[in-house]
């Protein structure tokens, strides 16, 4: 039976890319693509990241297209790609399967996006996207999940110049053997001493604001999310009890001991998963991670 | 005086921190507002993700040629330069400055975007670190930009409050260099976010004024 780490890397999502009409008619002077460029497949890591995507967009779909239709208009750079849901720009920097598990309510598969190659939209995305920019995203990521569990970056700042191109090719390559290789260097194993060592937790609640009563029924907009942080410890204050997920979210938003409000209205998705709220975070820890360390957790207000 | 509101020095709890507001806001709000260019408020107050916001409206000098390239040595005045700087100074944008506590690293961090006009609505967002960098060669703040050494340490980022991109100096090095300026007896709350500010704002065009000793001894 293969490890639950495993099988959250191995989780895939389907896409189904169509290009934005308006720049279709810039390329091709035609809303309609010619077949069989109309639409592109590809299967995305849930752990994975838009800007890895890109060049064989560019390569297996753009490039033939123009190239058939005889287009002069060759000028598509990466850095200007962005991709669009329900008409909202999606963050590049965020892991894929937190896009969909944000804005996708039924399941939709495959996920159906649209590419825009003009008209970046700056301010509200971050500007050019690129495998390096993202190399270097994953790698601020990834020194502060080391700082939060350790209190220094220690284990990211030792490792060999040559091991740190082996985390990010195994990244963006999707390559399990290389990631983990040096990812059991950040992190070790053993889960006893690593439950004792580990300061805090990182992690980010990933919470969309708005009427209770209207949310579950609204197309959900990625900018009525609140991203919260807070390190939060294994187990409770001075006791051996493990922290779950509830008290997590309590710690997080400051609500109080007494207060669950939100078990009954809310559910909590990782990975696709929904995770019950006395799920031990420890056990999440271990299991749920995303390639950046962090557990990124989504909650969305189930009352319709 | 004991100040121990920090006591794991140089990292903060985040009600340290709004301690360090509140102690930074009393010492330089009237300062920083004393020459009509910049203003301070605390965004946020008593909530859980406070932060101050400086904002600092930039001029240039009006009919100025839009030069690209500033003198390469500012100690070497020429005549053409001096006649230049008497022409009457415009608005000529403003960058907005945040010192946003973060709950990762335990330290402020500086985030920063840049405007094209000094007014609110619909201005044109500047997100190009090389553009900001010229933007405020171009004013008088010259003289306290020591770019090049934190230059590698800027980046875009989501604002963790607001959401959306702002260039941010990566906050990996604070602790080391707040350790290294407080030495063995520390910062205390009062002191704090005026060190951290002299050690990271340089970096990008933002310099305290200097403070009337009977603000800076208000208990």
């Amino acid at each position: 039976m293969e490890p639950t780490v495993q099988k959250i890397w191995n989780g895939m999502i389907p896409i189904e890319l169509q290009l934005a009409a308006a720049d279709a008619i810039e390329l091709l002077a035609s809303a309609v693509l010619p077949e069989p460029f109309q639409t592109f497949y590809m299967l995305v890591p849930r752990v994975g990241y838009l800007p890895f995507t890109t060049a064989r967009i560019k390569e297996q779909w753009l490039d033939p297209m123009l190239e058939m239709s005889g287009s002069r208009t060759q000028n598509v750079k990466e850095t200007e790609f962005w991709f669009e849901y329900n008409k909202q720009p999606l963050k590049w920097h965020y892991p894929v399967g937190l896009l969909y598990d944000m804005l996708v309510r039924e399941p939709e598969l495959p996920w159906s996006l649209t590419l825009h190659v003009r008209k970046y939209p700056t301010p509200k995305l971050i500007p050019s996207p690129s495998i390096q920019s993202m190399r270097d995203m994953f790698m601020a990521m990834i020194k502060e999940a080391d700082f939060i569990r350790n209190g220094s970056t220690k284990r990211v700042m030792d490792l060999a110049k040559s091991d740190q191109m082996q985390l990010l090719d195994g990244l963006q390559d999707h390559s399990f053997e290389k990631y983990f290789a040096i990812h059991s260097i950040i992190v070790p194993a053993s889960k006893g001493a690593k439950t004792k060592s580990l300061k805090a937790v990182p992690l980010r609640f990933y919470m969309a604001s708005g009427g209770q009563e209207d949310s579950a029924k609204e197309a959900p907009d990625i900018s009525q999310f609140h991203v919260s942080q807070f390190p939060v410890p294994l187990t409770k204050e001075g006791s051996t009890d493990l922290l779950v997920l509830a008290d997590a979210f309590r710690v997080c938003y400051e609500i109080d001991q007494s207060g669950d409000a939100f078990v009954t209205n809310c559910a909590c998705i990782c990975q696709g998963v929904s995770i019950p709220w006395e799920t031990p975070i420890s056990w999440l820890v271990d299991n749920f991670f995303y390639a950046d360390c962090f557990l990124h957790l989504v909650v969305l207000n189930t009352v319709s | 005086m004991t100040d121990n509101c920090i006591k794991d020095f140089p990292y903060l709890t985040y009600k340290g921190f709004t301690t360090c507001v509140d102690a930074f806001e009393q010492q330089f709000s009237h300062a920083i507002s004393a020459d009509g260019s910049k203003s301070l408020r605390i965004v946020g107050r008593g909530g859980r993700s406070q932060y101050i916001q400086i904002t600092a409206v930039l001029y240039k000098h009006k009919g100025a040629i839009d030069a690209s390239e500033p003198p390469e040595d500012l100690e070497d005045i020429d005549p053409a330069f001096e006649a230049h700087n008497q022409l009457p100074l415009q608005e000529d944008g403003r960058i907005d400055y945040h010192i946003v506590y973060s709950q990762g690293w335990r330290v402020p961090v500086l985030y920063m975007r840049a405007y094209a006009s000094s007014s609110q609505s619909k201005s044109k967002v500047i997100l190009d670190i090389g553009r900001i960098y010229s933007m405020v060669q171009d004013t008088e703040l010259r003289g306290a930009l020591e770019a090049v050494e934190f230059g590698g340490a800027l980046g875009v980022q989501d604002h963790p409050v607001l959401g959306e991109p702002y260039i941010y100096l990566h906050p990996c090095h604070t602790a080391t260099m707040l350790r290294a300026v407080g030495g063995a007896g520390g910062i205390g709350c009062r002191e704090y976010l005026a060190a951290w500010l002299s050690l990271v704002g340089p970096a990008v065009g933002l310099t305290l004024p200097s403070v009337p000793l009977e603000r800076q001894t208000q208990k």
